[in-house]
């Protein structure tokens, strides 16, 4: 289910992504020798309403044992929403830093993209930094969903927290870090909104926190040893989407093998 | 998306109903430009009758609320339900807003 070739893919957009500042582009040996030695892999979704869309993700790493993600939804949808993408990245680019906690880099990006966004649009997203050493995750979220934490061993799902004030909206915005432990064969999953408006591939129900927690039980009481996440997610190839879908899932491995 | 607007006293109240998505753009400018033509220094934005708002639609309550800032007036949401009440809550309105039920 987790392709090596999916997340070198992967690199190669975060590559581009971050190509304008060469001291936080990622690595390609860094992020091959890290999936490897940590256990760590990550699966990805993305459909849009038109052929570009504004929802975006990108992870690069921090040190030998933190990597940081962002999964970024730009209000709007399709074309119109990917028209400020580059504005978007760029602010990314420029604001977030490696040092700050989520809650001030956040702050840092919504002062930054102030006024030049067009008006009452933002970015709904999430930042945070996952640490295998510590075995937390660390992020703070501006109208992001739920983000979910589910703990393979123990069967259990967590709900984090992702609300917050959009970015680029109102100043003088803040936010707040938040913290949670990451099992040892757990999962991450972050969606964004367009989620909750379609539908599964599998079940025909809509995606929302609430059936996503529902099928991942239902797979543990059918004593699944891996989730799914590729049945679970997938839409049907001749649906049309009603707003850009998204679904980034992050799998840590044994912690042996770290 | 359909909406009403009252005025009631010293308060002008606009009434959304169904869906506020992004194609309500235009009409929010009508919107906009009536309540800038209200006396009333408070505008009460009711939610009631609205069922889905979208991220535009969730942007063009900020808009109201910082146009009618410019001349001095307070927009208050009242009685978000279902979608619309979690969503505000998602994107933390009660900082922006007072939200009464």
């Amino acid at each position: 289910m987790f392709k090596t070739s999916q997340f070198e893919k992967q690199i190669k957009t975060d590559t581009k992504f971050w190509g304008t500042n060469p001291n936080s582009a990622p690595n390609y040996n860094w992020y091959t020798n890290f999936h490897a030695r940590m256990g760590v892999s990550f699966w990805s979704i993305t459909r849009s309403v038109d052929q570009s869309g504004g929802d975006m993700w990108a992870t690069w790493h921090l040190d030998q044992d933190r990597i940081a993600i962002l999964v970024g939804d730009i209000s709007g949808k399709g074309k119109e929403a990917a028209y400020l993408r580059p504005k978007i990245q760029a602010a990314i680019d420029k604001t977030i830093s490696k040092e700050e906690k989520p809650d001030k880099s956040l702050s840092h990006l919504n002062e930054s993209l102030l006024g030049h966004l067009p008006k009452g649009h933002y970015i709904a997203m999430l930042y945070g930094i996952l640490d295998f050493k510590d075995q937390s995750f660390t992020y703070a979220g501006a109208a992001w969903p739920w983000p979910l934490i589910i703990d393979n061993t123990n069967k259990q799902i967590i709900h984090g927290d992702g609300s917050g004030i959009p970015v680029g909206l109102i100043k003088n915005a803040s936010y707040e870090t938040r913290k949670a432990s990451l099992p040892t064969q757990g999962t991450l999953i972050l969606y964004s909104d367009g989620v909750s408006e379609s539908k599964s591939d599998k079940s025909g129900c809509k995606i929302n926190k609430n059936s996503i927690s529902d099928m991942i039980v239902s797979a543990w009481s059918e004593d699944q040893t891996r989730l799914d996440y590729n049945k679970l997610f997938s839409l049907p190839s001749d649906l049309k989407v009603a707003d850009d879908y998204m679904v980034v899932i992050c799998h840590f491995g044994d912690k042996n093998k770290r | 998306m359909k909406y009403k607007i009252e005025q009631n006293d010293d308060v002008t109240i606009l009434h959304l109903t169904g869906r506020l998505l992004s194609r309500d753009r235009s009409e929010f400018d009508h919107i906009i430009a009536e309540l800038n033509k209200t006396s009333n220094k408070t505008i009460n934005i009711e939610l009631k009758k609205l069922s889905y708002l979208d991220s535009i639609g969730l942007g063009l309550l900020v808009t109201i609320r910082d146009e009618a800032a410019e001349s001095g007036k307070i927009t208050k949401l009242s009685n978000p339900g279902g979608d619309v009440a979690e969503l505000l809550k998602l994107a933390c309105f009660d900082r922006l807003f007072e939200i009464s039920n």
